[in-house]
């Protein structure tokens, strides 16, 4: 749409409308245009996990290389160092095959970790407006004086949030598996270690519809965005703390399924099979909490969302 | 033929207990037609509940053959009417252009479609380059005027208009009603225009319907209204005016002095006979007698005064 001027005039349309089609992709792609708008944000939010990503893949490709004995080309003295940083030596990590790919499959979940606090930054900036705002400036009456279903606008914001949730969860995980399937000697570490690409799926998937459903609640519950965004930080690190306190006063470790945050570190451990004895609590409750979080924020979109379109 | 026809419809809000509908039986034909009313009448909840935005808690209500009151209906219906909402409503962070663009999309329309008829609307309604700013900065008559461009990128052949001229200055007020003026009287488009300025629904409008209190006081043709009062006459005369002025009390017609010195009369017969029998009496030449014009005010305070006498 550049800014030139149209000589049309307005004229009757004989054209039919669609009555039909889903109509949330014209939703996504307006919030997504919105969104890409202000360059700041988006650089300040992507560059960490971009930069993470970045080095992350060349340790990945550092260890499973030096696993097959090979030191990478150009790295020279450093990739001795770093082999021994990361290991034991050049030696022990070529003789030992299987357990540098194990390595490789947890420092993915590390990472997978680490990228997963800044896809909640994403989800939380962009997202927190979509429906506070909507109703702050009154849009909802424009969207519900169109022939458009709540399942279609809701439809439409979740796709917003998730969308940033898959960039910032999902994306980085799939670029440090793939090269570490690239580094490693002969797909091993596809063979080996193949599933660990479903489970980063499966894990960044729910991640992302978790958090995308808190923000959407909050977001249907909040005046304005700022209020939304506090709203959000406020629920994550209250859940923490108060779950961290619950856990120690009354020595459960089951009242950490109170966090979000917490569920999703205790799932990572159990479905990518780390042995981690001090988180040890259990998994199915984890499933269960976020299950009930995503139930519960869906509750309040609704019933938000109804009292937008029918009063 | 009608395009809309409401039934007995009863609408409450809870929270202040108040009957905004009160049995509301009223059908409103086809052309440009005027809801007036004062604050609190019930015309902007008659609107919404012409688009399903609102649901009645009895009664039948039928938009061009269309029940808002299901599902089905409203969706198509939605199609069919273009709606102007009253309050300051647009979609944050767009632009002019993007937000008739994104709502034509929703309507139905194909992206090239939209695109076109976009700039088609905008063009008709005076915005020029105005539409590729963010409209958060834009002024009311700007918005106004956007708000009438959404509603009419869809080419609706019915036009509900919430208080179109509300919060413009004079040439911006002017604009507005001569495009009304064109959609009803030029395009041929059914319009339901929703205001307590009587002046615009005298100028733009040929039916009127008056709204108090959730009910109808008057329904009929603004020339019915503001037409010729056959019982209210403008006399010019010369001689002895006071004499003539008292002899036509005496004979208890109702008089009063206008600033022209033209004695304005209300007849208690059907014809004009016995103002020239007074005059012969009196000594008085009649040069003129004019039947006076009622103005729509006139008439809508004496249905509001009637209204409030049967109370």
């Amino acid at each position: 749409m550049k800014a030139e001027m149209h000589g049309e005039t307005w004229r009757p349309w004989s054209g039919t409308l669609d009555g039909q089609r889903l109509r949330f992709g014209p939703i996504v792609r307006a919030g997504l245009r919105i969104a890409l708008r202000k360059k700041l944000p988006l650089v300040l939010l992507f560059l960490p996990p971009v930069v993470a990503t970045i080095i992350f893949s060349f340790v990945v490709y550092t260890v499973a290389a030096l696993a097959q004995g090979m030191v990478p080309a150009g790295l020279g003295a450093a990739g001795g160092a770093m082999g021994q940083a990361l290991g034991g030596g050049q030696n022990s990590l070529a003789g030992d095959f299987v357990q540098q790919l194990v390595r490789v499959r947890e420092m993915i979940v590390g990472f997978h970790l680490s990228t997963d606090l800044f896809s909640l930054l994403l989800m939380a900036w962009f997202g927190a407006g979509l429906l506070a705002e909507d109703r702050r400036s009154g849009a909802h009456l424009l969207y519900f004086a169109r022939p458009l279903t709540r399942t279609d606008y809701l439809l439409g914001k979740f796709s917003i949030v998730a969308l940033f949730g898959v960039l910032g969860s999902m994306l980085p995980g799939l670029v440090i598996i793939t090269v570490a399937v690239a580094a490693s000697p002969d797909w091993s570490f596809l063979q080996q270690e193949g599933s660990v690409i479903w489970k980063t799926l499966l894990f960044g998937g729910a991640w992302t519809i978790v958090v995308s459903s808190v923000v959407l609640a909050v977001s249907s519950l909040a005046s304005r965005r700022s209020y939304a965004l506090a709203g959000v930080f406020a629920f994550f690190m209250f859940s923490g703390a108060i779950s961290q306190l619950l856990a120690r006063l009354l020595k459960d470790r089951d009242w950490l399924a109170l966090s979000p945050v917490q569920c999703g570190i205790r799932i990572a451990e159990a479905l990518f099979d780390l042995k981690m004895p001090v988180r040890d609590w259990n998994t199915t409750i984890a499933w269960t909490s976020w299950a009930l979080m995503v139930g519960v924020s869906w509750a309040i979109i609704v019933w938000r969302t109804r009292r937008l379109e029918v009063v | 033929m009608s395009v809309v026809r409401l039934q007995s419809v009863v609408k409450t809000y809870p929270r202040g207990k108040v009957r905004a509908l009160d049995g509301l039986t009223v059908t409103v034909p086809q052309g440009a037609v005027g809801l007036l009313g004062p604050n609190g009448a019930g015309k902007t909840t008659l609107l919404k509940i012409l688009l399903g935005l609102i649901r009645p808690e009895e009664g039948e209500v039928e938009v061009d053959g269309h029940k808002p009151t299901t599902r089905a209906g409203q969706l198509q219906l939605r199609q069919l009417v273009g709606y102007m909402p009253e309050s300051d409503c647009l979609i944050p962070g767009q632009t002019g252009v993007e937000t008739v663009v994104l709502l034509a999309r929703l309507s139905g329309l194909s992206d090239k479609d939209a695109l076109s008829r976009a700039h088609e609307v905008l063009d008709y309604v005076g915005l020029e380059e105005a539409r590729y700013r963010p409209v958060e900065g834009w002024s009311t008559g700007m918005k106004q005027r956007l708000k009438l461009a959404q509603a009419l990128v869809h080419d609706p052949q019915l036009l509900l208009l919430d208080e179109p001229t509300n919060g413009l200055d004079p040439a911006g007020r002017r604009h507005m009603l001569d495009l009304i003026l064109d959609l009803g009287h030029g395009r041929g488009k059914s319009l339901l225009v929703c205001t307590h300025l009587l002046a615009d629904v005298e100028r733009t409008c040929d039916h009127v319907i008056v709204l108090s209190k959730g009910r109808v006081l008057a329904s009929s043709p603004v020339g019915a209204l503001v037409g010729e009062d056959r019982r209210s006459v403008r006399v010019q005369a010369s001689g002895d005016l006071r004499a003539y002025r008292q002899a036509l009390q005496a004979r208890g017609m109702p008089v009063d002095t206008q600033e022209d010195g033209s004695l304005a009369v209300r007849l208690t017969a059907e014809d004009a006979d016995p103002l020239f029998e007074v005059a012969l009496h009196c000594g008085v030449t009649i040069r003129s007698v004019q039947p006076q014009r009622s103005s729509l005010e006139q008439s809508f305070l004496e249905a509001l005064a009637a209204q409030e006498a049967q109370a």
